[in-house]
């Protein structure tokens, strides 16, 4: 079955191609759903196909059709004059005097009067203000004819209709006569509305069944289907820098490009800051990055980074830093995914930096924002694009994520702090990473007027220490060795000094001297012994740890 | 007296056609539009063109163009009386 393009990218998805060509479409919605638009944009399409277009309205006058056309970016002037398209009136004139029977044959010759092409699509926009005028019945039943008509013809007609039930009371059976029905709603939950759209059928072919939701907006329609299979993706080979040679390391050379990584920590591990090291990592080698932040705003996020010696403003002007704050609680879950993805569809950038992810979680259960983020992360798998989410995590969660969907990322990164003695600092570890031997240290995660830096730990006699503890054990540990060290070479040279004084075996100090060499040699060996205890102990924590 | 010009448009010989016809021509005879009109039946499979002029949605479409303003009937014209007072030939206040 031959399809015709929508003018919608994930529409086209959803029908597996288009609007079955030759064939009724009957899209259904109530007021405000948005149907005249996807009239417009198949419109835009079709002309755009070399379709002859025949637009009737009922709804809107002639001149404000011609005008929102243009709106969408229609010429609609001129391919009125190359008569490319008709646009016919069929607005009802409430003027008109209903006097006994009549029959509305007259739409069907206007519509062919009009036909100058092999190729062309109509579009009837809508059925239900038509049907305002056709009180009795059988002129529904006539207007069908026109989807009849069409399908002798093979002539592609989408036409629609508000929910008539709501209207008349009566079932029609237009849903019947028609070979594809899409149903379009918008339902509102949490105070904010999101449009839905729905194929309840496709004859002779497979479309997909789901309710997707759907976003009119700067005169087109975004949808975000999901159809391709989670599994279906490769993971990248080539790697990028996050901008800390350690991080780097840590990460068996840097994260994959086209992976997702998941940064999460506790409220003040640093998480933004990391994820601005890594974004001027990569618009360094003048590749694009999009951040888009939940909490804060451009002016403030640009001032905030500069404390850390990166500038932000240079690379907006160069265009390869794209920064999008935007309030969490300005729309629902689904619009927040359709502008992200239209963003960046406009930006098409290699990094996609989203601060926090966990930001959405207030505007609907974990498991919806998991499914959005599932189709979210398959969506930009496909495309090939790095994603790095950054999951704030409450302070008494401890070591759980909250969202559950640290799991579905490539790349886990985990920021804690600790206080000790009085004393706060910050760790950096590598929870997973697929395809990469990693490092399975906790690492010292610093931050200071230069930058992110990441220091390794003490491994003293007591396992891993940080922090200001770490230099002080470090020192101890060093005057202690230096002191067995130093106490051993005395020991030595008095050893030494002892043997060689030379008795004779009947010599009261013969004795003497065996009995202080016997036991200065227990001694020596007792702090050789742990001297290599020490060394051993420090050989053997960083050996065995990986670094 | 002003003269009245009648439009009447079909679409070929439907049976409504043939009804609405049938039905002017019976209102014609009224004493109040006797000698002062003028018919002109146009059958829209001859002038398809003209369906698109006059943005017709329905047949019969009975269209008053003299004297001013226009007035639009649709339907086979089977209620005389409401016809006239359509064409505000009424006697009834």
């Amino acid at each position: 079955m031959s399809k015709l393009k929508t003018g919608i990218d994930g529409l086209n998805e959803i029908l597996r191609g288009g609007y079955p060509q030759g064939k009724a479409t009957l899209l259904k919605g109530g007021p405000g759903t948005g149907k005249s638009y996807f009239c417009y944009l198949f419109a835009k399409q079709s002309l755009a196909n070399g379709e002859q277009v025949i637009f009737l309205t009922s709804e809107e006058s002639k001149a404000f059709t011609i005008e929102k056309m243009k709106a969408i970016g229609i010429n609609s002037t001129k391919a009125l004059r190359e008569k490319k398209m008709h646009i016919i009136d069929l607005s009802p004139n409430f003027d008109d005097q209903i006097n006994g029977q009549f029959e509305i044959e007259a739409i069907m010759l206007r519509v062919q009067a009009s036909i100058n092409s092999k190729k062309t699509v109509i579009i009837l926009d809508s059925l239900q203000n038509i049907f305002l005028l056709l009180q009795n019945e059988n002129n529904a039943h006539s207007l069908l004819k026109l989807f009849n008509w069409c399908r002798n013809n093979h002539i592609t007609l989408l036409a629609t209709i508000a929910d008539v039930n709501c209207l008349h009371n009566t079932q029609y059976f237009e849903e019947y006569a028609s070979d594809c029905v899409i149903k379009i709603s918008q339902t509102i939950s949490n105070k904010l509305m999101t449009r839905y759209l729905q194929v309840l059928k496709l004859r002779g072919s497979c479309h997909g069944s789901n309710q997707y939701p759907f976003l009119i907006h700067q005169n087109s329609i975004s949808l975000l289907p999901i159809t391709e299979s989670l599994l279906e993706y490769h993971l990248p080979k080539r790697r990028a820098s996050t901008g800390v040679e350690a991080i780097d390391k840590m990460l068996g050379g840097g994260y994959f490009r086209g992976s997702s990584l998941m940064v999460s920590g506790s409220s003040g591990t640093c998480k933004s800051l990391l994820l601005a090291t890594m974004a001027k990592a990569c618009a360094q080698k003048k590749k694009k990055v999009l951040y888009i932040s939940f909490e804060e705003s451009e002016p403030a996020f640009i001032q905030r980074v500069k404390s850390i010696d990166i500038d932000f403003t240079y690379f907006i002007k160069q265009k390869y830093l794209k920064f999008y704050g935007v309030r969490n609680c300005e729309r629902g879950l689904e619009e927040h995914l359709i502008t992200l993805n239209d963003l960046y569809d406009s930006f098409s950038p290699e990094l996609l930096i989203i601060d926090p992810i966990s930001a959405l979680l207030d505007l609907g259960s974990s498991s919806e924002l998991k499914s959005m983020i599932i189709r979210f992360v398959s969506h930009l798998q496909k495309k090939q694009v790095t994603l790095v989410m950054s999951e704030l995590l409450q302070e008494d969660s401890s070591d759980n994520s909250k969202i559950g969907i640290s799991s579905l990322s490539d790349t886990w990164i985990r920021l804690n702090y600790y206080e000790t003695d009085g004393e706060l600092y910050r760790t950096i570890q590598i929870t997973k990473s697929r395809g990469s031997y990693t490092s399975n240290q906790i690492k010292e995660f610093i931050v200071n007027d230069k930058g992110i830096s990441v220091e390794e730990p003490y491994l003293g006699g007591g396992g891993l220490i940080f922090g200001s503890r770490k230099k002080e054990r470090e020192l101890l540990d060093k005057q202690y060795l230096e002191g067995l060290k130093d106490k051993l070479e005395t020991l030595m040279r008095y050893i030494e000094n002892v043997k060689t004084l030379q008795y004779s075996p009947y010599d009261t100090n013969y004795l003497h001297q065996v009995e202080l060499l016997e036991g200065l040699s227990i001694q020596k060996n007792k702090t050789e012994l742990e001297i290599q205890n020490i060394e051993a102990q420090l050989l053997s924590n960083s050996s065995l740890r990986k670094k | 007296m002003a003269k009245y010009y009648l439009k009447l448009y079909v679409i070929g010989n439907s049976p409504l056609a043939k009804k609405a016809i049938a039905n002017l021509h019976e209102i014609a005879k009224e004493p109040r539009l006797k000698k002062r009109y003028k018919i002109k039946v146009i059958d829209l499979l001859v002038h398809p063109e003209l369906a698109e002029k006059e943005e017709i949605v329905a047949t019969p479409l009975l269209i008053k163009e003299l004297p001013k303003p226009t007035r639009r009937i649709i339907g086979d014209l089977s209620n005389h009386e409401n016809v006239l007072i359509g064409l505000e030939l009424s006697e009834k206040p």
